[in-house]
């Protein structure tokens, strides 16, 4: 019964993580540049729902689960916008351009949170309802298994265009090899607007995610995209399936290895995860020995 | 006759000496700086602040301007140093936050200008400062309110303690534990936690596993409703008796309800449930000026405010004088009577707010009236 | 199609100080098969990259009597020109199929045609649609990046040493395989070193030697 209420909670909070990180990585493969605005993507959409919430009538509950496709939408508006002002302008130049010029339009995301919101933590609709649902004699979190579900939707809906569609196999390409892709015609420019509307888009469904269980403040970005960077890491630079096996390891040290121990002592053996990855696999868990890392 | 003309130049020039004399004392306004954490994780007790502050020096005779001071030490004292530049300051209203109150003490004895703060750190006052004026009932006053509402009122005989790492909460930790002792319940489970940690499941396990019956929180607003989410979530039944921040309207507001229920808090008072007409006029006022409700913070720093304008009533124009009023006056506020125990605790009754469950607004349920004693002289 | 396909003008390419192309004009027709004979270094990935779009240069480039001198490398792949590269650069991680399709700028319907097309020139192709591209051996890479090309039904080909490490049968079945795309009207350009691979196909040959051209355009007898 333990252990089942701290794996499904490991699995939901994974799960969430896992939605920043591939959203990370769909970026990074587009541009090999790293967007350190993107933890701001995910406050973006848990004060989206926020404020969505507010517009609509006090008396009647609506479940969170409603507002995903309006967060989804505002949230890709808002990678275009970080794409067309802090990557596109200086693409051509070296990567460190791109660190701090996406680091600033991180800090104007949340400075613009912080004025129109204030700077306390808020809080969205539960997703589903709250409570528990009794299932072979535990108690499942119902705010859990809905983020689980949402979770998988949307992955498998994005497994679905990277390997069905034209589209989809125009990033692969892109990620693999982005001169020989303009070299048959494909439009870079396009892919990488598309890969930073749909990466800002669903860090913005992992804010909606988050919101309820954990709250959201405008300062959360930072966290966020620190965890983003470490899942990628240990799972491959690159490699999307890695990014969600690097969140769920984040995600059982958090809830997991704290349970167990302490949060101080989970957290400092997080980070020796990461260096022992470093240290015998530089290339991740799923990653290619040849990447180049930024 | 030609002495009348140096006589009459002589009487004029000093005529003007005086008048300029006379008319250059009062054409400088008294200076109140107030310095506040309005950005960072403890911008909801700094507006408040904020507002308290606002809310008793608008419109009167002293200037005050608000400086953030967010959460670093440095910027802090960036922004004393800024502060007291000009001349003509009396008193500064000084940030809650416990670690950048201990970084201004030793400036404000430097510069001999008395401190008005709300921080529960308990430090700040053993430091042996005579500028360090505290509105809000200290870690001596609260925590032992706290400790005695969970084993006197509500009969807890194994009681669990989660604090946050920061100065504030470790302060609390140790007062409560002490408090707890004193009284013959020790804690049965203790945890620390950062400000940063989201998920408390891991740490509500634990205290669950530890048998414990009542829960004692000393974390800010944040980590405090996440822990009181969290435990519904559980399905861990225990009261739960949480620090100051849960008196805060704020914090009531992340949460249905449903999980208030069973939830109390300790405070210096509690505005919002109030029924006098002075505090009902106050909290109209504050709700008209800032749009949200007031909470004990901005109380406290209101009455904090109030007694520095008694001062400058009674005669003090210096900060010097402004000290010797708040070391030895007496001062009746709209939370509490005020005095200070030598150290700079003005503050010694506390009350316990509960949650019904049908709610966000709690009721006063217990209060603890001069917790030190030293208002009986 | 008659006429000029591809009409290089006084094309000029300078690295990094250094002219790697010097005032090149070159010409190819309508189903012709031409070949830029040199050594390594001779500048023949340079001039194929620019008239692609890939590295900057100076002078002119037309296909088909359009000067696509100012466009981007995407527009003029779309206004009908291909480039093979060396070293091929099928991308890895996408399998056979996957790598014909994504080369395609045409509708799904007219892309599933293609895609027979190519497997019907290439049937070794043909047998392992869903292997990934790391997977093939080097002159099957060598086919998929040549059908990649075909996909999108270009005017002209432009290939960078198409038979770099493969075994001469397998040069063999390319070289026939670049016969058949010619006298179905496209124009070729290939840069090679390889002349014993080149000279059962080309219809001319321009020598290249330190980014010059050395000699006059060669038929194919005149060859060592």
């Amino acid at each position: 019964m333990l252990l089942t209420q701290i794996a499904l909670n490991a699995l939901a909070l994974g799960s969430a993580y896992a939605l920043v990180a591939i959203g990370f990585v769909l970026v990074l493969n587009a541009t090999t540049a790293v967007n350190f605005a993107h933890g701001e993507g995910v406050v973006a959409g848990g004060f989206a729902a926020v404020a969505l919430a507010i517009l609509l009538p006090p008396d009647i509950p609506i479940p969170g689960l409603l507002l995903l496709p309006g967060v989804l939408l505002v949230t890709a508006l808002l990678g275009l916008a970080i794409g067309a002002l802090a990557y596109l302008p200086i693409r051509k130049r070296p990567p460190i351009s791109v660190f701090v010029s996406t680091i600033a339009v991180g800090i104007i995301i949340a400075n613009g949170l912080n004025a129109t919101f204030g700077a306390a933590p808020r809080t969205a609709p539960p997703l589903i309802g709250v409570g528990t649902i009794e299932f072979l004699g535990a108690s499942l979190s119902r705010q859990s298994l809905a983020i689980i579900g949402i979770t998988a939707v949307l992955m498998s809906g994005l497994a679905m265009v990277l390997q069905r569609t034209q589209l989809g196999r125009q990033f692969r390409a892109c990620a693999q090899d982005p001169e020989m892709a303009r070299a048959l015609g494909i439009r870079l420019t396009r892919i990488t607007m598309i890969s930073f509307a749909l990466g800002t888009a669903f860090a913005g469904a992992a804010g909606l995610l988050l919101a309820h269980q954990f709250f959201i403040s405008p300062s959360d970005g930072g966290t966020l995209i620190l965890k983003a960077y470490i899942a990628v890491v240990i799972g491959g630079w690159g490699s999307l399936r890695g990014a969600a096996a690097g969140a769920m390891l984040i995600a059982f040290f958090e809830v997991g290895v704290a349970t167990f121990s302490s949060q101080p002592l989970a957290e400092g053996l997080l980070y020796i995860a990461v260096l022992l990855v470093l240290f015998f696999r530089p290339q991740g868990l799923f990653g290619e020995p040849q990447q180049v890392r930024v | 006759m030609r002495t009348l003309p140096r006589l009459v130049i002589t009487f004029a020039t000093g005529m003007a000496a005086i008048l300029s004399l006379v008319t250059t004392s009062h054409a400088e306004p008294l200076r109140v700086p107030v310095l506040v954490p309005i950005t960072g994780f403890l911008s909801l007790e700094g507006t408040s602040q904020k507002n308290g502050a606002e809310l008793a020096l608008v419109g009167t005779d002293v200037s005050f301007s608000v400086i953030d001071t967010a959460t670093a030490p440095e910027i802090a004292i960036n922004a004393f140093e800024r502060a007291v530049d000009a001349s003509d300051v009396v008193s500064v209203i000084a940030p809650m936050l416990g670690t950048q109150m201990l970084a201004l003490v030793p400036l404000a004895d430097e510069f001999g200008i008395p401190l008005i703060t709300v921080s529960g750190t308990a430090k700040i006052t053993e430091l042996g400062s005579p500028n360090v004026y505290r509105f809000f009932p200290g870690d001596a006053v609260v925590k032992a309110a706290q400790a005695r509402y969970a084993v006197e009122e509500l009969d807890a005989s194994r009681p669990a303690i989660i604090s946050q790492t920061t100065a504030y909460g470790q302060s609390g930790r140790a007062a409560l534990e002490a408090n707890l002792r004193r009284i013959g319940t020790p804690p049965v489970f203790q945890e620390s936690m950062d400000v940063s940690v989201k998920d408390m499941l891991p740490v509500l396990l634990k205290v669950r596993d530890s048998g414990a019956d009542a829960l004692l929180l000393q974390l800010h607003s944040g980590p405090t409703a996440l822990v009181i989410r969290h435990a519904k979530a559980l399905g861990l039944d225990i009261p739960i008796i949480a620090g100051s921040a849960m008196h805060q309207p704020e914090t009531a507001a992340l949460l249905e309800p449903a999980e208030l229920k069973g939830v109390c808090a300790e405070s210096g008072s509690s505005p919002v449930s109030e029924t006098s007409e002075e505090m009902q006029a106050f909290v109209d006022a504050y709700r008209r000026s800032f749009d949200r409700e007031p909470d004990a913070f901005a109380l406290g720093q209101y009455d904090g405010a109030q007694m520095i304008l008694a001062a400058i009533a009674a005669g003090a124009q210096t900060a010097d004088a402004v000290r010797s009023h708040l070391q030895t006056a007496r001062h009746e506020g709209l939370a509490m009577t005020y005095k200070s125990d030598g150290k700079g605790n003005m503050a010694h009754s506390a009350v316990i707010i509960c949650y019904d469950g049908t709610g966000r607004v709690p009721q006063i349920v217990k209060r603890y009236e001069n917790l030190t004693g030293v208002l009986l002289d | 199609m008659t006429g000029i396909a591809l009409h290089i003008r006084n094309l000029s390419v300078t690295h990094g100080g250094v002219a790697a192309i010097h005032d090149v004009s070159i010409s190819v027709l309508a189903g012709e098969t031409a070949v830029l004979l040199g050594a390594n270094g001779a500048g023949k990935s340079s001039l194929l990259r620019a008239v692609i779009g890939l590295a900057s240069s100076t002078g002119s480039v037309s296909l088909g009597g359009t000067d696509i001198s100012q466009c981007t490398t995407e527009d003029r792949v779309r206004l009908g020109l291909a480039w093979v590269p060396e070293g091929r650069r099928v991308f890895p991680g996408l399998t056979v199929a996957e790598n014909l399709l994504v080369a395609s700028l045409s509708r799904h319907a007219e892309r599933q045609r293609k895609l027979e097309e190519v497997f019907s020139l290439f049937p070794q192709l043909a047998g392992r649609p869903s292997d990934h591209a790391w997977q093939l051996s080097g002159g099957q890479q060598q086919m998929l990046a040549i059908g990649r090309a075909i996909m999108a039904k270009p005017m002209v080909y432009l290939l960078d040493e198409p038979s770099l490490g493969l075994a001469p049968a397998v040069a063999e079945s390319v070289a026939i395989a670049l016969q058949q795309l010619a006298s179905g009207g496209a124009a070729i350009l290939i840069g090679e070193q390889n002349a014993g691979f080149v000279r059962s196909i080309a219809d001319k040959t321009i020598m290249l030697r330190n980014g010059q051209i050395t000699t006059a355009p060669a038929d194919q007898g005149q060859l060592t």
